[in-house]
């Protein structure tokens, strides 16, 4: 099907035109920075008043209708082996020793970050976890399709997987209790700490409190506030009376948040959908063209070489004819001299006779 | 009425009986996968695998997934030496080299039905909601496509043997618009499941951890499709010798010859990009681990050897060795794909938390492999694949 | 194949396999943080000679020096088989009285120590290392826990006893103009003013300094069969054998001249902010006879010369002083020899800590603390008060103090008190206030830096009735500690989370393991869910 340069150049120009219209203003994908939602709310962890009695565990097993554990939440002698989240502890408080006073043990709660840019929502390729305004990262399970590169995503290694179902399998994490927090309530396990260490509230406020604790009392706490940089931000933030990575929490993990780690491998992707069909049909049309001049440069050679040949043959032809010619002249005139000869010769024989004729005579 | 020979008293060794030595190992491996692939899907992939919480991916990925989808890659090198850079000589590797591809991928997703949660959900991200954040997306959307692609790719072979020219026809005409869009799709999701793991920096060990994973990965996608496009011909020329017509016979040297000649250069310069990202990084001080020393082997035994090998094959004209080389670069891919999924990553959990696979991880594994060699096995002893279809024969 | 190349093939492929076995064990052989037996030694020593040459070429090595000198001691040698003597002292270094060259250094080492160990394992003896990276070895399984050591008050007198009073047999000053070391009676001081961390030109280092001297004069003591100190690291430098250094409960003031009472002034040396001499501020008067006693030794507070503070430490600053002002050397509070410092310091006592813990670093600024130190001095008390007439004036403010050393009568406190605003799932808390107060009391009694700044006798009762004015009776606590905390009043918790922390608190800093803070029942009466502790 033929086209006209005008028609085709038509199409193009309406093409375009139409999608600037309905198209979105272009970002570009890696350099942008989220500041995170301006009324974002977090949870503060302290440590130093965290007496590790397990009571928030059990408030989030309680608020969450989780499964009941194979110890029950008061034994505190689970506190002896370190611990992760699991299908049915969203949270745990592990126990880890104190380098400067050994019979004061330091303990940690572990439970999702919700981070401000979280790797998970990031890697879910159905989009099942959403950062909401909230500031709690919570997860779909109506869209997951357990493919489980959240738990390959999360610096945290937070979210677990109920493995033994067979049909209807679910990524298990801390909610922040989306649900209680939006309704104005406190999460769980905020609510029943009794030496508060957790406080709830807005991001920005828990930072100046914690800097203000610190402050208040240098030399009772670390001087950083872990969660305020590390993978670009997280909303549960912690103060430690110890070296963070005396408690578990690893702090090589750097501020980059996870999204960006893989923007740019992502930004690659229209590039390549742009360029590689230019690049192999210019290869491709490249060896055509070399193909085409390969074949007509042979033909030329070819149909040059007939074209000699033929010539050599017509020289060769003219120059046979051209000798038989004169061959043929040759021997006409020899044979002409050979008839003139006798002719002569009989000739003299005949004049010793007498005329037979008048026509001999003449 | 003569008698044929032996073959009623033993069934075993006649030659119409089902029963080889091979089918009856196949046969077991089937049984054994279809009794693991009912225990998944009533009991949970807890009850078949060693999974955890901080292994969540293992061989099915790591091995079905990761090592499927660049030894698949033949199809993609193949028709694209051939159709783009017009290399006619390797014409009769293509169909081998397609039909690899496909049931690879074909596999790929088999495999991916059991490791996933909810198989059946596998559309939801091109159908529900979109993740276009994720490389996973990206992997998924172009997996998908071009699978699509090879089956295209593959069809004329299909067609022929069923008699449908028209269709088989117009199949034939798409195969430039398909190797193109191959190339692209192939570049994309063999780069971009390297790309999966940047976004764990702290579970990947150094030495494999680089922003550069997506073009090693496309690098050595290349690599292995080269290296068994030679190991396939190789076995299938022990095995269906009788199915290859003159043709694939005179030029199966020269593709031998011609792609080992390929997987030297490109093994030489993914080696020198390798260096370029250990210096890039200034992991040198990691050579002197353990760890150190594994990624030597996997870097001297099993990316310049094999180099210097396909160049010594090459020289030499042998092609004994270059189809060695190539056995052993199908096994340097594997080692690599397990390195990065499953032997590196993690590498800073104790002892205690890593991961090997449960048994019926492996029977799984095995039972796809053998299935794709018996799907293999049918359609080249039926389709022109090693050889032309007599009706069709001047019309590529 | 080609013929013959089968074997090869197949022998390079099992060869890279075994290897990969070998090498590949280690990988997956992850840091269970295996943490073998990592032994604590007060006689760690670094040896790390070769570091004067430049940046070291192996990692230094550990040496365990006590554990040498016992095996000699035990085989009848003494220091000097590896400690040279000059001149009556025995040189630090090892085999030799200098650093000479890199190689007569590190021929020192490698012949001397190799040397004896091969001897001692011909000999069938247990010995160390003979091959380098055994003793180069950055992963010793040693953890250094040397206690640092110093003079106190005590152990000087006793030096002084031993040496018939006579000063100059340890301390000396360097005299530039002579070039040597002279003795100069009545300015004597402590040697770390002379002798710092590390050697600075004709300085030894402290360490240096105090071995070659200290140890030198207990060996040669030791030699004439005297009682004498330590000779050996583990001595002075275990923190065991430190605590069983003889301590004398009283002996004679330590004299150099030190006034008994001081009116601290600083005054200004510009004419910037108006008269030459103009008082920058109150007076403090200054009890140094009682603080001599109070840290052990002098260097605490005089950490530089055995002079007034004020010498250095001007108002604006000087050179001299490191530019740290008077104010800031008086009240910094995170300085141990500033005097803020060093009360906040005591503060961190168990008996103190319960309530000072809680109480946040900063010192707010409308504290009643400043009066408890600074005196209103009348207008007449300025610069033209002579030392005499100051100290004078010094002793009649300290004479008119009256620390509190009670509180409250018993008739006006309560006995127990009940707490039981929000009972929920525990029951209520019955306080045994009466039994606490008197405990604290108790804790206090003879303490006299509380007595002076706990100025009224509700000040004791703030350390848990907070953020109040002292008073008999003080607000509830639930006047400001709502049901929850909230961001508004940040750094103020709810009730609960109040309760808790404060009585927790208090229990950890100061030792009480009786009560668990987990044991919910230790503190609440049996409630409706009033659950146990199982641990």
């Amino acid at each position: 099907m033929t086209i006209s340069r005008r028609r085709f150049l038509g199409w193009v120009g309406g093409a375009a035109g139409a999608g600037m219209a309905v198209g979105h203003r272009a970002r570009a994908a890696t350099t942008h920075e989220f500041e995170g939602y301006p009324d974002a709310m977090g949870v503060l962890f302290d440590n130093h008043r965290c007496i590790g009695c397990r009571r928030c565990e059990a408030a989030c097993n309680r608020v969450n209708d989780l499964p009941a554990p194979d110890q029950p939440f008061d034994d505190l002698k689970v506190l002896e082996k370190q611990r992760r989240t699991d299908y049915r502890s969203f949270t745990v408080v592990n126990q880890y020793a104190n380098g400067g006073q050994p019979e004061a043990p330091v303990f940690r709660k572990i439970q999702c970050n919700h981070c401000k840019e979280p790797a998970c929502a990031s890697a879910c390729f159905v989009g099942a976890f959403t950062k909401t305004p909230s500031g709690a990262v919570t997860y779909d399970a109506s869209v997951c399709v357990g493919c489980r590169y959240c738990m390959i995503a999360c610096p945290f290694e937070i979210p677990a997987y109920e493995y033994d179902e067979p049909l209807t399998p679910r990524v298990r994490k801390c909610t922040m209790c989306h649900p209680r927090i939006s309704k104005g309530q406190l999460p769980g396990c905020v609510e029943v700490c009794p030496t508060e260490s957790l406080l709830f509230g807005k991001r920005e406020d828990l930072i100046a409190i914690a800097r203000q604790r610190i402050r208040n009392h240098p030399d009772r706490y670390v001087d950083h506030i872990y969660g305020e940089h590390e993978m670009g931000g997280t909303n549960w933030l912690y103060l430690s009376k110890a070296p963070f990575h005396e408690v578990g929490m690893r702090e090589d993990l750097g501020t980059t948040p996870a999204p960006a780690l893989t923007a740019p491998a992502l930004g690659a992707v229209p590039i390549i959908v742009g360029l590689w069909p230019v690049l192999l049909t210019g290869i491709y049309a490249i060896n055509r063209r070399k193909e085409k001049i390969a074949r007509s440069e042979q033909e030329a050679a070819v149909a040059e070489a007939v074209e000699q040949t033929k010539a050599n043959a017509a020289d060769k032809f003219a120059l046979a004819m051209a000798k038989a010619e004169q061959d043929k002249t040759e021997t006409v005139e020899r044979e002409v001299k050979k008839a003139l000869e006798e002719a002569a010769k009989e000739q003299e024989a005949g004049d010793d006779a007498t005329p037979q004729s008048e026509e001999d005579l003449s | 009425m003569t008698d044929s020979g032996n073959h009623a008293e033993n069934s075993g060794n006649s030659e119409n009986s089902v029963l080889t030595p091979f089918n009856m190992v196949a046969g077991m491996i089937l049984i054994v996968g279809i009794v693991v692939t009912i225990l998944r899907f009533t009991k949970g992939l807890g009850s078949v695998t060693n999974l955890s919480d901080y292994n969540p991916w293992g061989i099915w990925i790591g091995f079905d997934l990761l090592v499927g989808v660049a030894l698949a890659a033949g199809g993609y090198v193949t028709s694209a030496a051939v159709y783009i850079f017009g290399m006619k000589r390797y014409h009769s590797a293509v169909r081998p080299a397609v039909l690899t591809g496909f049931l690879g991928y074909a596999l790929v997703v088999v495999a991916l039905h059991y490791d996933v949660g909810r198989p059946w959900r596998l559309p939801y991200p091109f159908i529900i909601q979109q993740g276009t954040t994720s490389v996973l997306f990206e992997v998924g959307a172009c997996v998908a496509l071009y699978l699509s692609v090879l089956f295209l790719e593959y069809s004329p072979a299909a067609l022929e043997w069923l008699g449908l020219k028209r269709a088989r026809n117009l199949a034939v005409k798409l195969t430039l618009v398909l190797t193109i869009f191959g190339v692209v799709l192939s570049t994309l999701h063999q780069s971009s499941l390297g790309a999966l793991f940047l976004i764990a920096p702290s579970k990947l060990h150094p030495l494999w951890y680089s922003s550069y994973i997506p073009i090693y990965f496309f690098v050595t996608s290349i690599i292995a499709g080269l290296s068994m496009v030679i190991f396939e011909s190789t076995l299938s020329h022990r095995y269906f010798h009788d199915k290859m017509d003159a043709t694939h016979l005179e030029e199966n040297p020269h593709v031998t010859l011609g792609f080992g000649k390929a997987a030297s250069l490109i093994l030489a310069g993914y080696f020198i990009i390798k260096v370029i990202g250990l210096a890039a990084d200034n992991n040198w001080h990691y050579l002197g681990t353990g760890y150190g020393a594994w990624y030597l082997v996997e870097m001297l035994g099993f990316v310049a050897l094999p180099a210097l090998m396909y160049a010594v094959g090459v020289r030499e004209k042998n092609l004994g060795i270059i189809r060695g080389t190539a056995a052993w670069t199908v096994l340097g891919i594997v080692v690599n794909r397990f390195n990065i999924g499953l032997i590196a990553f993690n590498y800073h959990l104790p002892k205690s938390e890593r991961y090997f696979p449960h048994w019926m991880e492996i029977a799984i594994s095995l039972f796809v492999v053998t299935v794709g060699v018996l799907v293999f096995r049918f359609i080249v002893t039926r389709m022109p694949i090693f050889y032309e279809h007599p009706d069709y024969e001047d019309s590529h | 194949m080609e013929k013959g190349a089968t074997p090869k093939v197949v022998g390079g492929f099992l060869l890279i396999v075994a290897l990969a076995l070998l090498l590949g064990n280690q990988v997956l052989d992850v840091s269970d943080a295996a943490v073998a037996e990592i032994q604590p030694r007060a006689d760690v020593l670094a040896i790390d000679a070769m570091g004067v040459f430049g940046p070291l070429e192996r990692p230094p090595v550990t040496f365990l020096h006590s554990r040498h000198s016992e095996v000699l001691a035990k085989a009848g040698k003494d220091c000097q088989t590896c400690h040279l003597k000059e001149k009556d002292r025995l040189s630090m270094r090892y085999m030799r009285l200098s650093d000479g060259s890199r190689q007569e250094v590190m021929d020192a080492y490698h012949t001397n120590c190799i040397h004896c160990h091969q001897s001692m394992a011909a000999g069938g003896q247990a010995s160390g290392p003979t091959t380098c990276n055994v003793c180069h070895d950055s992963n010793s399984m040693v953890r250094s826990v040397r206690q640092p050591f110093g003079m106190d008050l005590s152990l000087h007198y006793r030096h002084i006893k031993s040496q018939g009073q006579k000063c100059e047999t340890c301390h000396h000053q360097y005299d530039r103009e002579q070039g040597k070391l002279v003795y100069v009676k009545g300015q004597e001081g402590s040697c770390r003013y002379c002798h710092k961390e590390v050697t600075e030109g004709k300085a030894l280092s402290l360490r240096e300094a105090f071995h070659q001297a200290c140890i030198s004069c207990h060996q040669q003591a030791v030699a004439q069969h005297k009682t004498a100190g330590p000779v050996d690291c583990l001595g002075c430098h275990e923190a065991g054998a430190q605590a069983e250094i003889a301590r004398l409960d009283e002996f004679p003031r330590l004299e150099r001249n030190q006034p008994d009472v001081v009116l601290v002034k600083a005054t200004l040396k510009t004419t910037a902010f108006g008269n030459p001499g103009t008082m920058a501020t109150k007076r403090v008067p200054f009890n140094h006879k009682a603080h001599e006693q109070y840290n052990g030794n002098c260097r605490t507070c005089h950490h530089a010369d055995l002079t007034a503070c004020v010498n250095c430490h001007t108002v604006e600053g000087s050179p001299a002083g490191n530019f740290v002002r008077i104010e800031q050397a008086m009240h910094q509070i995170t300085s141990d020899k500033s005097c803020v410092g060093c009360h906040a310091e005591k503060q961190a006592d168990p008996k103190c800590a319960g309530c000072h813990d809680l109480m946040p670093y900063q010192p707010s600024a409308e504290t009643a603390a400043c009066k408890q130190c600074h005196a209103e001095v009348g207008q007449g008390a300025r610069d033209s008060m002579d030392p005499e007439q100051a100290a004078q004036l010094a002793q009649y403010f300290l004479d008119s103090r009256q620390p509190v050393k009670t509180t409250y009568f018993d008739s006006d406190l309560p006995e127990k008190v009940t707490i039981n605003g929000i009972q929920k799932e525990y029951g209520a808390v019955i306080l045994p206030h009466a039994r606490i107060v008197k405990s604290l009391m108790d804790q206090l009694a003879g303490n006299q830096l509380a007595a002076h700044f706990h100025s009224d006798p509700g000040t004791l009762c703030q350390g848990c009735h907070h953020n109040s004015p002292p008073s008999k009776k003080p607000p509830l606590c639930i006047s400001c500690h709502g049901a929850a905390s909230s961001t508004h009043h940040p750094g103020r918790p709810g009730i609960t989370g109040a309760y808790h922390q404060q009585c927790n608190t208090c229990h950890q800093a100061m030792g009480i393991t009786k009560v668990d803070s987990r044991d919910c029942s230790a503190c609440h009466q049996s409630g409706q869910d009033a659950k146990p502790s199982s641990s």
